[in-house]
């Protein structure tokens, strides 16, 4: 019953974009702190967020929703949900496409290989860090990889 | 105890009853806001489990759009509820204010 109740609270329009405007402030924290691990406190909220979408089986339909709701042309063609959210949330003048390519693919590599109790930025420092753990997905679970 | 308060103390026994017979992972801080919702506070005894689901996921949703509330899965993978980072920060805020209130009174 627990999760038949998740499932069937529908996820509106507001609901989406109040949970965008809230990792956008995440980025501007992040942007604002002099933190190593800052990056940590932007990433960490939007994988928790594409985490549940994919439980739901719902990651792609929420991310195009995500991208449709951007005012800012040209919206690039995004057919993976966490570079999408990525897309949205964070400043694109700063994020460039090799980036959040990068960063997708770190965060591919926690959602298949973390344990869901383990904090984001635990797992991906013990798995080397960001560029490891992009390195980690493109060998183990990428392009030829599987 | 005055029949009154006794029957009060059963009334909010039940509700306490009703509140925790739909298990929905949730944290303190939301389970609390939702407790103080007028809906959920009417719930009667013989409302369906269909009908009290009904108004727990209105709730919920309302919260959820308003950035109050949000997803996420638990350690055990279940889709959960838990406050926003804002929510917590305003209700933090207001806990600072009537603490110096109420050190403000007694000095």
């Amino acid at each position: 019953m627990l999760n038949r109740l998740a499932f069937k609270v529908p996820f509106s329009t507001d609901a989406l974009q109040a949970n965008l405007e809230r990792l956008e402030r995440e980025w501007e924290n992040y942007q604002t702190s002099r933190d190593r691990d800052g990056i940590y406190r932007y990433l960490s909220p939007l994988f928790e967020l594409v985490e549940w979408w994919a439980r739901d089986r719902k990651d792609m339909e929420y991310a195009r929703r995500a991208l449709r709701l951007q005012r800012r042309p040209p919206v690039p063609k995004i057919a993976e949900p966490l570079a999408a959210i990525i897309f949205c949330t964070a400043d694109w003048e700063k994020v460039d496409f090799r980036t959040r390519s990068k960063w997708s693919r770190a965060l591919r590599y926690a959602a298949e290989y973390k344990d869901l109790d383990e904090p984001l930025r635990d797992f991906i420092k013990r798995k080397g860090g960001l560029n490891k753990c992009a390195a980690r997905y493109a060998r183990r679970l990428g392009r030829g990889g599987r | 105890m005055s029949k009154s308060a006794l029957l009060k103390s059963r009334r909010d026994q039940n509700r306490k009853h009703r509140m925790t017979s739909i298990k929905i992972p949730m944290d303190k801080i939301l389970r609390e806001c939702l407790e103080q919702d007028d809906r959920v506070a009417r719930l009667r005894r013989n409302c369906s489990i269909t009908g009290r689901e009904l108004i727990f996921a209105e709730v919920l949703t309302e919260l959820e759009s308003s950035g109050a509330a949000m997803r996420y899965l638990n350690s055990q993978g279940r889709i959960a509820w838990k406050a926003t980072p804002e929510l917590r920060d305003y209700l933090n805020d207001l806990k600072l204010d009537a603490e110096a209130d109420f050190e403000h009174e007694n000095t």
